[in-house]
């Protein structure tokens, strides 16, 4: 009998352990598979203008630090985030006054290694209009009920903004969801579409 | 339970072990395209958004 029941914790372990791989590789496989269609699909919204629609991807972003680009899609609801990075619906867009949230994964293929980033770093948003390089301004673990992270001001969620904000959110630690992982990034130049991929980009693949 | 099921497989050792192998194979395929994609979203891992 104790033999039978060590075998069935043993059997659990495994079953658990491959959940967990299950959790990171099929995710990000997903997502790299869902990639694709969304940057075809970016082109095409952009080439025919218009706000940027539920579900559908609106923006792209890249880290240069972590060699990683993604469409981003409108919207933070599982389905879409199950495509990649997502724009919080109420949060400001790329290049304004106030705050871009944007929030991701911890899996390989979207924010895995966002501890890495470091003060300073270029994090470069593309929308229809130009190019957004922001920059790193600071790393902190929140609990996930502070939601003045991605408020219009984040310092004083009660007042407009003077600064032009980006903040990304994904789960803290790996594997786990009792925190979030905030990287906050400030606006330090623009460029217009005609003038081709910020210089922050030239080492990008 | 791995005993039990090691006996009832057919043939000699070689085949058993292949026959072992095919069931890991069929449980591992169960699991990761049927259990694990209706636990997922039961399971509260995948949250990141503030709110």
């Amino acid at each position: 009998m104790a033999y039978f029941l060590g075998e069935v914790v043993f059997t659990l372990g495994l079953v658990l352990l491959l959940f967990v791989a299950y959790e990171v590789i099929a995710g990000s496989w997903a997502i790299d598979r869902a990639q694709g269609d969304l940057n075809k699909k970016l082109d095409n919204l952009w080439a025919n203008g218009g706000r940027p629609v539920a579900g559908q991807p609106a923006s792209r972003l890249y880290i240069p630090r972590l060699h990683k680009k993604w469409a981003v899609v409108e919207g933070v609801t599982q389905s879409d985030l199950a495509k990649g990075p997502g724009h919080y619906p109420k949060t400001d867009d790329p290049g304004d006054l106030g705050n871009v949230g944007i929030a991701g994964h911890r899996l390989p293929s979207v924010f895995w290694n966002l501890d890495r980033l470091r003060r300073g770093d270029p994090i470069v948003v593309e929308s229809r209009s130009g190019w957004f390089v922001y920059r790193v301004v600071r790393l902190r673990v929140v609990r996930p009920n502070q939601v003045e992270v991605v408020a219009h001001n984040p310092d004083h969620p009660k007042d407009t903004s003077t600064r032009r904000l980006l903040t990304l959110t994904t789960c803290n630690p790996k594997f786990n969801n009792y925190q979030r992982l905030v990287v906050v990034a400030e606006l330090s130049r623009e460029q217009g579409k005609k003038a081709g991929r910020p210089a922050e980009l030239n080492a990008f693949h | 339970m791995y005993p039990w099921i090691w006996r009832r497989l057919p043939g000699p050792p070689p085949a058993k072990l292949i026959g072992m192998l095919l069931l890991i194979a069929i449980a591992v395929a169960v699991l990761w395209f049927l259990v694990f994609p209706w636990a997922q979203h039961l399971l509260p891992f995948d949250d990141v958004t503030v709110g």
